[in-house]
């Protein structure tokens, strides 16, 4: 891939920027994952890798939810946009060199920020700890080449309309810009107490709502039709689901805050809004639901599909969740407790993960032009996958009730960390087979790049699926 | 293309893309819209109840017709906690421990609270119900539940040590004694504990041993009996509770280095001042010495009889005593 770094743009076979992305994702996944469970032994076992500063909790899990969000997640989402906006727009990506660039910064900036997150060196906000400057970076060298990329495809299309799938992307990679900018002016400026928390906040929760979750219900907006081959259901619920995630998920910031002494009324307003957000979610997850309508089976034959439904369903859960656990009368039980880390990984290793997982199997075995090696490793990735993210879900969900009661109702707190204890083994059990899954994976997407089956011109990949 | 998929007989908006995707002109069914109703109105009904709208011309908001606030929130909680809660917080502010022990309805009220708080405070080192934890240089802290006490088992003693805390300090003695006689007395030192005192002291094979310990500085701190002073919190050498790794090695480590001695190698014991550092109330740390007390390894004020006369308590009636 590096060698198109310095190539003429028309000398780049189109595809490449996407494929960079895709394997680098999958890569960062491995990593994200991998950390992810080192950092569940840490919670299980107290004296797992104790005396070296650099592998402490506090240190490995910001490297652990920077790799998994900004590298994994994101870059998915910088393959699925070189991949599926210029197919949606009958054209090719505006600038494939930009995307190779735009890649090669991204993985050099984010390494460079691990890093240093690793050694210690951070802003302490969470979900923003990188230092100011890879803060600055990262909205210039990898989110605006991304968005110029993103909008210039959509300009030079060849369609008459806009497809669903691009308004989200053309929309998201806008709106990261901005949240990057704006979210991070407390540390660019110096802004302290109740402000610093809230922008904080603001930025934590609308990297979530204004990039992570639009995206990644783009790509279901794209896999259903185009796999099964059914017409969206409805262009109307559509329109509707794309406004109130604009609307609803811009400010519901303040419910991180819900015991801090922000205004009371800016807390009412973010557990409406945390209601509210209900409607996009059942907007899109309706529509998808609608649209599989006669092409059912494709959920038990086809990894995709399996892949996307499996995402959207479990939208559902994560909505009702954040929907309610906003509201005074639960917030105040469920806050600080493993619940959330159960709601969080609910969010992002089960909603936006399968969904991305999906886009990267249909995105590099259509653009390599090969079949996928093993359908059989493919389907071991997803049951793992799956199993492994239920069994960390259904554990951190116990520990959190756990937490809960004893924080309300004065059980000692040496009693509550031994009751906790099982679940958290369970939850290490459960990350591992999701990091082994993982590492499943990224061997079988390599052999599929070397060994894949050449797919014949005018097929699709699924297509040919259970063909020898 | 529109009409191959059409199965529904809705029209496609007639847009096609990427060869063949298209979507349906399809409304939201209609029980889609009536859960955006549902939605609306639970929003008015919030805002209405809960303090909402800002005002910004008289930088104020709209306080809700619900009245409601955090804070009146907490007090309503406060309240119901106090009632049940107050008068015996009340009585006990102007009571000594020891007067608390005395009244058996008071103790019983103490013991609850004090589970919590020592669960919340002292269980990372002392263990839960103060059975003690280990790590790898022997216990992180003392046994609280037997009858085995540094500082002494009477209420006061208890009640002095949480309150200020304890640091003790035996010097390191790697320059005072040669490796020799290190070996010798810390041989000395387990024939006391294996073997007790008696048949120790009469023992020729740790002799020189015993040498070393009654003529270097043992006993300005043991005491030439070896069983400790309460005044520094020495141990007592001549029983089987270990404090530190109480294997050869491990009597050897702290002889050489000693205990908070400032040696690099020194075995560290230092029990917080909970007082000073404000994260315990006069009524707290009172309750923690009752609490403490009642493990079951308490001693009564009256001076007591030689050690023998007290009956050790198995620590695992202590801790059912206290459930
Ligand atoms: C940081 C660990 C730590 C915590 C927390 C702690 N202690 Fe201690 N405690 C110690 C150590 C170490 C000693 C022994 C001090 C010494 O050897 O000088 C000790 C000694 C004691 C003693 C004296 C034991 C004896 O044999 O005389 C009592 C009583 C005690 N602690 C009670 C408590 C209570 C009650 C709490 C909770 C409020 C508490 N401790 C919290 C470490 C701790
Ligand atoms: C300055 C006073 C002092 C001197 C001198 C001193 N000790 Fe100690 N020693 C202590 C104190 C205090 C402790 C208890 C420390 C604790 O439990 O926190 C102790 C603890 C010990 C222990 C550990 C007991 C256990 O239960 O783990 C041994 C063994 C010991 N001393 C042996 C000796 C010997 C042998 C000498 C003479 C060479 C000696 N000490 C001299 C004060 C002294
Ligand atoms: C192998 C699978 C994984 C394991 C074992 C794992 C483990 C963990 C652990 C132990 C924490 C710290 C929780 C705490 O502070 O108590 C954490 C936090 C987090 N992880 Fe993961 N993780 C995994 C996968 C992922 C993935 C794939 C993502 C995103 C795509 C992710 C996103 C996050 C986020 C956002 C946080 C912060 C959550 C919070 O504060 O509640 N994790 N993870």
């Amino acid at each position: 891939m590096l060698k198109y770094l310095f190539a003429k743009n028309e000398d780049i076979p189109a595809g490449s920027a996407a494929i960079f992305w895709g394997f680098s994702s999958i890569v960062w996944f491995v990593i994200g994952t991998g950390l992810g469970s080192f950092n569940a032994a840490k919670l299980a076992f107290p004296d797992f890798v104790t005396g070296n500063e650099m592998f402490a909790f506090g240190h490995m899990r910001q490297v652990h939810v920077h790799a998994v969000i900004f590298g994994w997640i994101s870059m998915a989402f910088g393959m699925a946009m070189m991949y599926i906006t210029p197919a949606l727009g009958n054209t090719k990506l505006w600038s494939e060199k930009l995307g190779i660039w735009n890649a090669f910064l991204w993985n050099v900036g984010l390494s460079l920020g691990l890093t240093l997150l690793w050694i210690g060196m951070t802003s302490g906000r969470e979900y923003s700890d990188f230092p100011w400057f890879i803060d600055l970076y990262i909205a210039v060298f990898m989110a605006v080449p991304l968005a110029i990329n993103v909008w210039m495809t959509v300009l030079t299309r060849r369609t008459q309309g806009i497809y669903t799938t691009n308004w989200f992307f053309a929309a998201g990679v806008f709106m990261v810009a901005i949240v990057f900018i704006v979210g991070n002016l407390p540390e660019w400026f110096h802004l302290t107490g109740l402000t610093e928390a809230y922008l904080t906040w603001w930025f934590a929760h609308n990297v979530l709502g204004l990039w992570i979750t639009p995206v990644a219900a783009a790509i279901a907006y794209y896999t259903i039709p185009k796999v099964t081959g059914n017409p969206l259901y409805s262009h109307r619920i559509g329109h509707l689901h794309f406004w109130s995630v604009v609307v609803f998920y811009s400010t519901p910031a303040a419910h991180h805050l819900m015991s801090a002494p922000l205004p009371e009324w800016l807390k009412s307003f973010a557990s409406v809004e945390g209601v509210l957000i209900l409607v996009p979610a059942i907007a899109f997850v309706s529509n998808i639901m609608l649209t599989m309508q006669g092409k059912w089976n494709m959920f038990v034959e086809n990894l995709e599909v399996r892949f996307t439904i499996t995402g959207v369903l479990l939208a559902i859960p994560l909505n009702m969740q954040g929907g309610f656990q906003q509201t005074r009368a639960i917030n105040w039980y469920v806050h600080g407790t493993g619940w959330i880390v159960a709601h969080a990984h609910l969010a992002l290793l089960g909603f936006s993960t399968f969904l991305e997982g999906a886009a990267v199997y249909l995105g590099l075995q259509t653009l390599m032009k090969r079949k996928l090696y093993s359908l059989t490793l493919g389907n071991m990735h997803f049951w793992m996958l799956l199993i492994g993210f239920s069994i960390y879900w259904t554990s951190m969900t116990i520990a959190g009730l756990i937490q809960g009661a004893g924080k309300i109702y004065e059980v000692p707190y040496i009693d509550v960390v031994i009751a906790e204890h099982p679940y958290m083994i369970a939850r290490w059990l459960g990350g591992t087979m999701v990091f082994i899954s993982n590492v499943i994976w990224l061997y079988n997407m390599w052999m599929t790049a070397r060994e894949g089956t050449v797919v014949p011109a005018g097929r699709l990949p699924h297509e040919i699926a259970y063909e020898r | 293309m529109s009409e191959k998929h059409d199965v529904t007989g809705v029209p496609t908006t007639g847009h096609v893309w990427d060869d063949s995707l298209a979507d349906f002109a399809n409304q939201p069914p209609k029980w889609w819209m009536l859960g955006l109703a549902a939605s609306a109105i639970w929003v008015v009904v919030y805002w209405l109840y809960y303090p909402s709208v800002p005002v910004p011309s008289s930088n104020t908001f709209f306080k809700g017709i619900g009245g409601w606030t955090a804070i009146k929130e907490m007090d309503a909680d406060k309240s119901e906690v106090d009632a049940v809660r107050g008068k015996y917080e009340a009585k006990l502010k102007n009571m000594t421990p020891a007067a608390i022990l005395a009244d058996s309805e008071l103790t019983e009220y103490v013991k609850r609270s004090g589970k919590v708080l020592f669960g919340d405070n002292c269980a990372p080192c002392h263990g839960t119900n103060g059975v003690g934890a280990k790590d790898k240089d022997g216990l992180v802290a003392p046994i609280l539940n037997d009858d085995d006490w540094l500082y002494g088992g009477q209420i006061d003693n208890i009640h002095t040590t949480i309150s200020g805390g304890r640091q003790a300090v035996m010097v390191a003695h790697k320059d005072s004694l040669s490796a020799q006689q290190i070996d010798d007395v810390a041989n000395y030192v387990k024939a006391m504990s294996d073997e007790g005192k008696d048949k120790a002291d009469t023992d020729s094979a740790v002799a020189a041993g015993k040498k070393v310990f009654m003529e270097s500085d043992c006993t300005s701190c043991h005491g030439a009996d070896a069983k400790g002073m309460q005044a520094m919190g020495s141990a007592n050498l001549t029983d089987k509770i270990w404090r530190f790794d109480g294997s050869l090695e491990g009597i050897k480590r702290t002889i050489t280095y000693g205990v908070n001695s400032g040696d690099p190698k020194a075995r560290i014991a230092i029990m917080p001042n909970f007082k000073e550092a404000g994260k315990l109330s006069d009524s707290e740390i009172k309750k923690l010495a009752v609490y403490v007390y009642k493990f079951g390894g308490g001693q009564p004020d009256l001076p007591v009889a030689p050690v023998q006369a007290t009956v050790a308590q198995p620590a695992a009636s202590a801790v059912t005593a206290t459930k």
